[in-house]
């Protein structure tokens, strides 16, 4: 059997065909990352789901979300978030802009405290378990992120893995 | 057997400063990440029953273990170390500076996998949702791999060298990436073939490079976001060098690629294409007469289309169409001809069991434009199971 141009050409028909299909069947819910290494969006705080949304769609292209939300049961800080997402940002392809940074950080921010708070035991508020609170009753966990601040670390001071893995 | 001993005891004492570095109690603990996975596969050839034909596949059970090491050492330097276990045991995967004082322009230097191809930076299994990689980037999985020699660029190929790259934005909406590296390059003796891949990446030569002009390359990539959740990357790549002793025999390698991404959906293409000089002092050596078309040199092609879709949160559907055509001379004894070519169409699919441990299930259908001279056929399934983790 012999490879043809016009194997070929069928061969990306095919494919694009069968993309369409797909992609108009399962819906667009974008908030959904495309693995099940994400966070389950409907026991988010209101208030972080745009951001998650964010995190999810830009870090999930090269590596699994596990990757980051790993990271977020260690005791790290602000500084190490800011690092790590300027590192990833200057990934070949990432498609992390310098406008992503912010609300990637402000997630991760969020998710590291509520991590912190469930391995400290605290059961205080609604973000330890991931359960989104209720509109009227804002917890400390929802309440507006801090924004890790630009002089907290310098922002060129990362450097890259230059694959999208471990 | 003395190499092997102390490769084993560098890659303890990496493992344990590795331990060492990322102790709850180290102070640094904020400058460092450490990364890692591990994949078990199974691969079932039901229509290579018999151990002859067997002897062209690796079947069975096969761990592929990854640890990754990344330390912000000032500023704008980092340094990188990955330590893989596979087919070949040990294996240093990464071992590299990077020194980047702005975003446009970077240089790391040590031992990497150079920028070439869309696939190289998803490599790492669990970052690539089928456990077989695509056929112009196999190393050891496809089916005949020794008639083939493997596949065009099997990946990874890390290699000593030094690099520079960097990436711009164009507002907010465009990235464009670029890297140019010098490496040692492929070997292979000065009447190979084709490359010795156990020669290219044997810890026996101490990972020294055969002669002394480098392989030199680049790639140029474009990424664009279209929509919120929407993007496109389009990248070229390619390398030259000479891989014999004597430096007087050439292979280039060139490739292009796409990755178009919508929410849930994924679809990847990419071609590439090896051209190498064989040595013709001796033409009894060949199936063809040197002075044909195509006498001294051979070209391998390989392309692929996968698509990868989101069923669910934890389910997603692969698809893939790869395959590969070989042109040129062989050595008399080859099993393949001019113009040989393999395509295989794989369908699987990817469970998410708990976060970052992962079901993998595929299933390959080759067909060869040869008959395996041992059983007689040209068609074959091949079946992949796997469990894949990752922190």
């Amino acid at each position: 059997m012999k490879v043809t141009a016009r194997g070929f050409v069928g061969s990306l028909f095919i494919a694009a065909s069968v993309t369409a299909a797909l992609h108009l069947g399962c819906g667009r819910d974008a908030a959904v990352p495309r693995d099940g290494d994400g966070l389950d969006v409907s026991k988010l705080p209101q208030q972080v789901r745009e951001d998650y949304a964010l995190f999810a769609n830009r870090c999930s292209k090269c590596h699994s979300l596990a990757r980051p939300l790993a990271l977020a049961t260690r005791e790290v800080s602000d500084a190490f978030w800011e690092r790590y997402v300027e590192r990833m940002r200057r990934q070949p392809g990432s498609g992390i802009s310098v406008d992503d940074e912010v609300p990637i950080r402000r997630f991760l921010h969020f998710y590291s405290r509520v991590e912190r708070e469930r391995q400290n035991g605290v059961e205080a508020d609604a973000g330890s378990s991931l359960i989104a609170a209720p509109p009227s009753a804002p917890s400390a966990a929802v309440a507006p992120p801090v924004i890790p601040s630009a002089s907290a670390q310098p922002l060129d001071g990362a450097t890259s893995p230059i694959d999208g893995g471990p | 057997m003395g190499s092997r001993l102390g490769l084993v005891l560098v890659m303890t004492t990496l493992l344990a400063a590795l331990a060492a570095i990322v102790s709850p109690r180290s102070a640094w603990a904020v400058d460092h990440s450490l990364s890692g996975s591990a994949q078990l596969d199974y691969h079932l050839v039901p229509t290579a029953p018999d151990a002859n034909a067997r002897k062209s596949t690796f079947d069975g059970l096969t761990t592929e273990a990854s640890v990754k090491l990344t330390a912000d050492v000032a500023d704008h330097l980092s340094a990188s170390i990955k330590v893989c276990f596979g087919c070949h045991g040990f294996e240093a995967d990464m071992a590299y500076v990077h020194y980047q004082p702005i975003e446009e322009f970077g240089v790391r230097a040590g031992r990497f996998s150079p920028s070439f191809g869309a696939f190289n930076l998803r490599h790492d299994p669990a970052n690539h949702g089928l456990s077989s990689k695509p056929l112009p980037y196999d190393m050891g999985r496809m089916l005949r791999l020794s008639s083939w020699n493997m596949s065009v660029l099997p990946s990874p190929f890390p290699d000593n060298g030094v690099e520079l790259g960097g990436t711009h934005w164009i507002g907010t909406k465009a990235q464009i990436d670029y890297a140019a590296y010098v490496v040692s390059g492929f070997k292979g003796a000065n009447d190979s073939f084709d490359v010795d891949w156990i020669q290219s990446r044997s810890p026996s030569l101490y990972y020294a490079d055969n002669n002394g002009r480098p392989t030199v390359g680049g790639r140029l990539a474009t990424t664009v976001r279209l929509g919120p959740t929407t993007d496109l990357t389009l990248g070229a790549s390619g390398q030259h060098g000479t891989y014999n002793p004597d430096n007087t025999l050439t292979y280039s390698i060139v490739g292009g690629d796409i990755s178009f991404r919508a929410d849930k959906t994924i679809v990847r293409v990419e071609y590439l294409v090896r051209r190498q000089e064989l040595d013709a002092s001796n033409p009894a050596r060949f199936k063809y007469s040197i002075s044909r078309e195509r006498g001294d040199f051979f070209t391998k092609h390989g392309a692929y289309v996968e698509l990868e879709q989101g069923l669910t949160s934890r389910v997603a559907l692969l698809g893939r169409v790869d395959g590969m055509a070989r042109f040129g001379n062989l050595a008399r004894e080859s099993d393949l001809v001019d113009g040989s070519t393999v395509v295989r169409g794989t369908v699987g699919g990817l469970v998410t069991i708990e976060r970052g441990f992962r079901l993998k299930l595929s299933t390959e259908f080759w067909r060869f434009s040869d008959n395996d001279l041992r059983n007689g056929t040209d068609k074959a399934v091949s079946i992949h199971t796997a469990l894949v983790g990752a922190f």
